[in-house]
């Protein structure tokens, strides 16, 4: 099995804390819901860093997860990690029968969580999401992990991640604070239901807490009386790490 | 009924919200502010040019006979004065002035110089005429002063109408009023600042809060991500220019 090195995104308290929380009110929507399509309506709103950072949370909690690099025009998943050997192979050369799955999954150095880069960009990306391999993959590793995280393309701008939800069992919208209009999500959420996959929920990213009345607890309750922890969660986290 | 209940939701303006934006672009609005004010300040200074103004007064007294005022005769005489202001503006007497001191310029123009007003409850007409040019100003006011009494007598078959107050040549000009414009073009431009601001909070109907999400959406939010600090300054430009894109 391949090896790669996550990069250590250096996270603030407050991320961290809202990463945790996410995972934990993830896993509340049931054990059911193993597989996770997670998408957004335009490109950048920070579908890659919420995939890979709840992947990781969730793994570091004990479980087992496969990230999945679907988003096949324009992927990033690459530039996050560090791939020591060459000629790893990825979700198209599966999809298109190059390889086998064993040879795509890619260890990480982060325990329990193995990833699935996405390839080399593809002529057809629909058609091949939309293929027997893909629906064949899903339903192998389905009984492997305890989760499969899905990154997707947009689904503002390409239907791939409608094609891919179809067969998961659940989809996370990923919605960029202030940049997305209210329309343009209701637009995007009726195309993803067309799908038949459950919408989880809505992350919110990009939320700035200064401007909004996030303050108000944040600031000051979490402030005030969790502050102290902070300098303790930090040490102890580089400590696990290392 | 659930049409009528979107169209609510559509109108409703978070108050609270609003102030608080207000307040956070308290900058662009003072700025906007001083920058308008300052620019109508410097417009007046510079390219302005100062106007002066002569001020002349007219008694009118009514007499009918006999030496005697009687207080018929001054109680008829507040009565006339608005028809003596109205005879002062006359086109005949404006044409007379023109003619008389060989200006160039038309009646409508010495009209637009010369403001004629009857005090109320008293019998004196005062006529005020601007002019950039002071010493011109007070002699139009003085010709147009003469030249309407001598109407004035013709129209209305009096003896004689009397002079209460001179002309006089004005020592500081009147307008252009720099302070005051000043003051209203701050207040304009902080007003249209805001106005800015305003609008485009209104028209901004982007998804910020878990709020907007259950609202809009009608789904959970299963999590709330920060802004990192390092991109906290730089991620507002940034996601404008991707909007536009």
């Amino acid at each position: 099995m391949n090896q790669v090195t996550v990069k250590n995104e250096t996270m603030g308290y407050q991320i961290s804390e809202a990463y945790k929380s996410l995972r934990t009110n993830f896993q509340f929507c049931g054990e059911d819901k193993k597989v996770i399509a997670i998408t957004s309506c335009t490109m950048n709103e920070g579908k890659s860093s919420i995939s890979m950072q709840l992947a990781v949370s969730l793994a570091e909690s004990g479980k087992h997860v496969l990230l999945i690099d679907a988003d096949l025009r324009k992927s990033v998943l690459m530039g996050r990690t560090k791939v020591s050997q060459k000629g790893i192979m990825g979700l198209t050369h599966f999809l298109t029968g190059q390889c086998t799955i064993q040879e795509t999954i890619c260890a990480t150095s982060v325990k329990n969580f193995h990833l699935i880069y996405s390839g080399p960009f593809p002529p057809n990306p629909a058609e091949l999401l939309g293929g027997k391999y893909f629906k064949s993959l899903i339903e192998a590793i389905r009984n492997v992990y305890d989760y499969v995280i899905i990154d997707t393309p947009p689904l503002g701008s390409v239907i791939d991640s409608a094609i891919i939800a179809e067969i998961c069992d659940g989809a996370i919208m990923v919605i960029e604070s202030g940049v997305i209009s209210y329309r343009f999500a209701q637009e995007v959420k009726k195309q993803l239901e067309k799908s038949n996959c459950p919408i989880l929920g809505v992350v919110l990213n990009k939320v700035d807490m200064h401007k909004q009345s996030y303050e108000k607890y944040h600031g000051r309750y979490y402030g005030r009386h969790y502050g102290k922890y902070q300098g303790k969660y930090e040490e102890k986290s580089e400590e696990s790490k290392e | 009924m659930e049409v009528n209940q979107q169209d609510r939701d559509e109108i409703e303006i978070n108050l609270v919200e609003l102030i608080r934006e207000l307040w956070s672009k308290k900058g662009i609005i003072f700025l906007s502010a001083a920058i308008l004010g300052l620019a109508v300040i410097l417009f007046n200074k510079l390219m302005v040019t100062p106007q002066y103004e002569s001020t002349t007064k007219l008694y009118v007294l009514a007499k009918q006979d006999g030496v005697n005022v009687t207080n018929g005769d001054l109680q008829a005489s507040t009565l006339l004065t608005k028809d003596y202001a109205e005879l002062i503006r006359s086109r005949k007497v404006s044409e007379t002035v023109i003619n008389n001191l060989g200006l160039n310029m038309n009646s409508e123009t010495l009209l637009g110089k010369m403001s004629v007003a009857a005090q109320p409850d008293t019998r004196i007409v005062t006529i005020k005429v601007t002019d950039k040019d002071p010493y011109l100003a007070c002699q139009l006011a003085d010709a147009v002063r003469n030249v309407a009494a001598q109407h004035i007598q013709n129209v209305m078959s009096i003896e004689a109408v009397n002079v209460a107050e001179e002309a006089n040549i004005p020592e500081h000009p009147v307008g252009p009023r720099t302070k005051r414009n000043g003051v209203m073009g701050a207040l304009l431009g902080g007003v249209a600042a805001a106005a800015v601001v305003l609008v485009v909070y209104l028209m901004n109907d982007t998804i910020k809060t878990s709020e907007d999400v259950e609202r809009y959406l009608g789904l959970s939010t299963l999590g709330t991500i920060p802004v990192s600090e390092e991109e906290h300054k730089g991620t507002k430009k940034k996601n404008k220019k991707v909007r536009r894109k």
